[in-house]
């Protein structure tokens, strides 16, 4: 496994560069202060609404998310498989979790 | 971080090959008890999981005939209520954790490698950890008789409030929830292990779906476990913190759910059914092709319909729950579900039987077996059906109409399968057959007394016969259904005498007896093109794979007529064992070590604090030595191989990433 | 050094190394891994979420969140993943001291972090949140402990390839050990990710 796979850290084509990490890196930092300036409602009284603090939050999340998984783990550059067994994790307890929360009413409350 | 600072006592007759850091010792013993203690051969593994799997089938047997011989005639006092609920639970709880899934995982680990024709698994040393981490942690379990005032009392599923400590003041149940978080890890890591194995050590030419069906069931076994065991993890954990730290997450006074428990326990406890029945069905659908002489019929519908029934397990968890209120649009979501699952078993069952259509069957006590599977498995499954029905289940929750159940899907379609699994790959593993006429009368005890067994159990729980009672009074129509049933266990108990004595007697006969050749049952898949037993290395070459059913297709082709032609004799075809200088893993006592650590922590949890300092210590240092310990000893006498397959790189680091695996796991 | 894929697809029949799918084992196996953590931790955040409401009369956790002291230690959390990314690819490059540098600080910056979390373990005490005060305080010590937990082996096991690196065993040869650790490291920051924005920014309906 030497050459077959140590060998993709080395070949520097497909992967990003120092400065795209810390690029991505301050990306997820201005995404972070949007996410915690919802919490001053001072700053953008819209986010009083709460279906917009909601929905603004969770897409940030999952942005945040997508990014590292993407770029920080490499699964942008790396084999399919890799991204498909951990999205099959991901969505299985996403989708079982949320049954179970159902089951107790608990987004209805 | 290491605390072992000097060599592993080991007496002599070793050399010691390497010391990393000055402090690790690597075993070099060939034969004797420390090659199997140290061995990370998947083969010696799967034996050893073979051997304590049966030991505590025994143990588990022991208690079922309590139970049956309290339950003969009413109103008998031979066990009080109190050790009756303590050796149901054990019962329960040593059969599904450790009789049936380590025996799985004895064919998962003999045969995985040898069917997708690799040396050895993917990581040989987690290999050894999974066995020795599930071992201590089932002896923990048991040692709750003597050091924990008594077993776990709550049932197999230990539904809170009764396992909290209000109404389980004894250990017994810390034990459960322990033991059954150890065998977990070890399960997680032979999860993990197995799927890199099925995906990584293929054979040249074995494409994904050129596996063999037993191949794949394991496979799709090996995702549930990785994926179901985090959730019993958690459910143990809060158990756990709820009875040794006081937390409130099933305390109902506090505001607490105890529905929790249940969920999280069923969505482990439903994809754990399938664990349990998958891998029979894999070994059946090996057996009947062989002994149908015909390919199995349908093979990709196979292999999607285990995939579709691992998927479709995860949906169905509540209908465990049906009367536990949890309102009715989850009862009918989950009834439905239900419903639909038994589609893609009822296409398994459909394969089978017409792969044994207009075959020339050959009834050995393997095929026998399997055939056994196949009908009682459709019993226990068509009485399934009636449980997805809401308003019917309503009416059989918690009789012995459940339990009639389970037992015909776990013991009908579970055990019989494996049972003929052993007599299948018997003259592989061990070089000799075991004796066919002591076979027969053993099935046929076997199925008689199951079916004498838990059969009754039907009506007695349609009639009311509550389950987990430990007696019942005369008058209600119980008595003789009863006593059927507690006959059929002895009868049970007769038929496993017979196969212990059979193992014992073949073994003896076997040295007047001509050995059995490579291949004795003319069989389909690579395991038999290698001498029998196994050799150490597996194979002298590693096949390069050219069909399904590729070791039958180097014996026979299939002429323009469309008749099988044979075309080559087995011994010409077969490897014989004889390539030397193959590089196999080097064998390793860090495994064992941090395997006894856990327990001791198990029992610092329970009694002091202390103890978990001496464990913790035992198996972080255990992890770390392991580590730093080189996968491939360099020092070890090999030759150079062109064909070997590398485990696990050939770098000092290599075990960062598995040992750290292993490390989380421990927390988890 | 080739590439992989092509090493993989031309050398597949005859390199003994070559894996099926081109992964190594030992990568495949952490992503594997990887993907049932998020069972686990799926089940402890459901468990917070059916309970944080459930406070028995007493204090709830959502009560007393102090949401910019967490944001601070979220952000070091997210910036030692920047760092980590960049040890791997010093180390990948051969640059061993810069990689050593970057292990070092993302080891000190999960230190951070988890010296932020005994400073809001201790505070939210004081406070009248104790372990066993309500189910809402038992699901969410349970639940930060457990990611607590996952961060400090990440801090050990970081601290470990650092050794290994000061002892010359960790070189260019072996970047993909420090890349697995990687993975893990970035996988327990993407569970803050997902705990922060759940646990502590949606505030209480």
């Amino acid at each position: 496994m030497s050459e077959a796979t140590a060998g993709t850290e080395t070949h520097d084509d497909h992967h990003p560069s120092d400065w795209d990490y810390v690029k991505i890196a301050g990306i997820l930092g201005v995404l972070t202060t949007i996410e915690v300036l919802t919490y001053f409602e001072s700053v953008f009284t819209f986010f009083e609404t709460r279906w917009i603090l909601l929905t603004t939050l969770f897409v940030l999340m999952i942005v945040k998310f997508w990014l590292v998984a993407r770029m920080f783990m490499h699964l942008k550059q790396d084999k399919p498989i890799l991204s498909q067994s951990f999205a099959a994790g991901l969505a299985l307890a996403t989708t079982v979790y949320i049954v179970a929360l159902l089951a107790f009413n608990f987004f209805s409350a | 971080m290491t605390i072992i600072d000097e060599p592993l006592a080991l007496e002599s007759g070793e050399t010691y090959a390497e010391k990393p850091l000055g402090i690790l010792t690597r075993p070099q013993a060939q034969g004797g008890w420390k090659d199997w203690v140290s061995t990370v051969d998947h083969k010696k593994i799967g034996i050893m999981y073979g051997v304590a799997a049966m030991f505590f089938f025994v143990v588990g047997g022991f208690e079922a005939l309590l139970i049956r011989t309290q339950l003969a005639f009413p109103d008998q006092g031979f066990l009080s209520a109190d050790l009756y609920n303590q050796i149901f639970t054990m019962h329960g709880v040593t059969m599904v954790f450790l009789f049936i899934m380590p025996l799985a995982a004895a064919f998962a680990n003999y045969l995985i490698p040898l069917q997708i024709g690799a040396r050895d698994v993917a990581f040989p040393r987690l290999n050894a950890l999974s066995f020795w981490v599930w071992l201590s942690g089932a002896i923990f379990l048991n040692t709750s008789w003597i050091v924990g005032g008594g077993g776990a009392n709550c049932g197999w599923f230990c539904y809170s409030p009764n396992s909290g400590i209000v109404f389980s003041p004894t250990h017994g149940v810390d034990f459960y929830a322990i033991g059954l978080l150890i065998t977990g890890i070890a399960s997680l890591v032979s999860a993990v292990n197995l799927i890199v194995t099925c995906l990584n050590m293929r054979a040249p030419g074995m494409d994904l779906m050129r596996m063999p069906v037993l191949t794949w069931m394991l496979l799709v076994t090996q995702f549930l476990l990785a994926f179901a065991l985090p959730v019993i993890t958690v459910a143990l954990l809060l158990l756990l913190f709820d009875r040794t730290f006081d937390s409130q997450f099933f305390d109902p006074d506090a505001g607490a759910d105890p529905l929790l428990w249940q969920h999280l326990f069923w969505i482990f406890g439903h994809p754990e059914v399938y664990i349990i029945i998958l891998p029979s069905f894999g070994i059946i659908s090996e057996i009947i092709p062989t002994f149908s002489r015909k390919p199995i019929f349908g093979y990709t519908a196979m292999v999607f319909s285990g995939i579709a029934i691992g998927f479709m397990g995860w949906g169905v968890w509540a209908h465990h729950m049906f009367v536990s209120g949890i309102g009715p649009i989850s009862v009918a979501a989950f009834s439905l579900a239900t419903m639909f699952i038994a589609v893609p078993t009822g296409v398994k069952i459909l394969n089978w039987l017409t792969t044994m259509w207009g075959g020339k069957l050959h009834f050995t006590t393997a095929m026998l077996f399997a055939t056994g599977t196949v009908a009682m498995f459709t019993i226990g499954g068509l009485s399934g059906v009636t449980h997805s029905l809401a308003p019917a289940d309503t009416q059989q929750t918690d009789t012995y109409y459940i339990v009639a159940h389970f037992h015909y899907v776990i013991f009908g379609g579970g055990v019989l399968g494996l049972f003929g699994g052993a007599y299948f790959w018997w003259p592989k593993v061990f070089g000799h057959f075991l004796n066919e006429r002591r076979g027969k009368i053993n099935f046929w005890a076997m199925l008689i007394g199951f079916n004498l067994t838990f059969g009754p159990m039907h009506v007695l729980g349609l009639q009311g016969m509550s389950r987990r009672i430990d007696t019942y009074s005369a008058g209600y129509g119980f008595d003789f259904w009863n006593l059927m049933s507690t006959l059929g266990s002895y009868l049970i108990a007769v038929s496993v005498v017979v196969f212990f004595y059979n193992v014992w007697k073949s073994k003896k006969e076997a040295v007047d007896l001509p050995p059995p050749g490579p291949d004795p049952w003319d069989a389909r898949s690579l395991e038999w093109s290698v001498p029998s037993p196994t050799p150490e290395h597996n194979f002298d070459e590693v096949p390069q794979v050219e069909s399904f059913d590729h070791w039958w297709f180097q014996k026979y082709e299939i002429d323009d007529d469309g008749k099988v032609v044979r075309i080559a004799e087995t011994e010409a075809v077969a490897q014989d064992g004889s390539a030397t200088g193959v590089h196999l893993p080097s064998p390793s006592f860090w495994p064992l070590v941090l395997a006894i650590g856990l327990p001791i922590i198990g029992y610092g949890i329970i009694f002091n604090l202390w103890l978990c300092v001496i464990g913790g210590l035992l198996t972080g240092g255990a992890i770390y030595a392991w580590v730093f310990e080189p996968v491939d000893d360099p020092n070890a006498g090999h030759g150079h191989d062109d064909h070997h397959e590398d485990e696990a790189g050939d770098d000092q680091l290599a075990g960062v990433g598995s040992g750290s695996a292993s490390d989380d796991e421990g927390e988890g | 050094m080739s590439t992989a894929t092509a090493t993989a697809d031309t050398h597949h029949d005859h390199d003994p190394h070559a894996t099926n799918t081109g992964i190594s084992n030992n990568k495949l196996a952490m992503w594997l891994f990887l993907s049932t953590e998020c069972l686990l931790f799926g089940a402890l955040i459901s468990t917070y979420l059916l309970y944080k409401t459930r406070g028995n009369g007493g204090v709830l956790p959502t009560d007393i969140f102090d949401i910019p002291f967490t944001s601070v230690s979220s952000f070091v959390l997210l910036m030692s993943s920047l760092t980590m990314v960049l040890a791997l690819s010093a180390v990948a490059r051969g640059e061993m001291d810069r990689g050593k540098a970057w292990l070092l600080v993302t080891a000190m910056l999960g230190g951070v972090f988890i010296g932020g979390q005994v400073y809001e373990f201790t505070s939210f005490y004081r406070e009248g949140l104790g372990y066993t005060s309500n189910p809402a305080a038992s699901a969410f010590y349970t639940l930060t402990g457990f990611h607590g937990v996952h961060v400090s082996l990440g801090i050990l096991m970081l601290m470990s390839l650092w050794v290994s690196a000061q002892q010359g065993k960790l070189t260019q040869k072996n970047s993909e050990t420090v890349e697995i650790v990687g993975l893990y490291w970035h996988f327990v920051d993407i569970v803050w990710i997902f705990i922060f924005t759940v646990i502590y920014l949606i505030p209480p309906a």
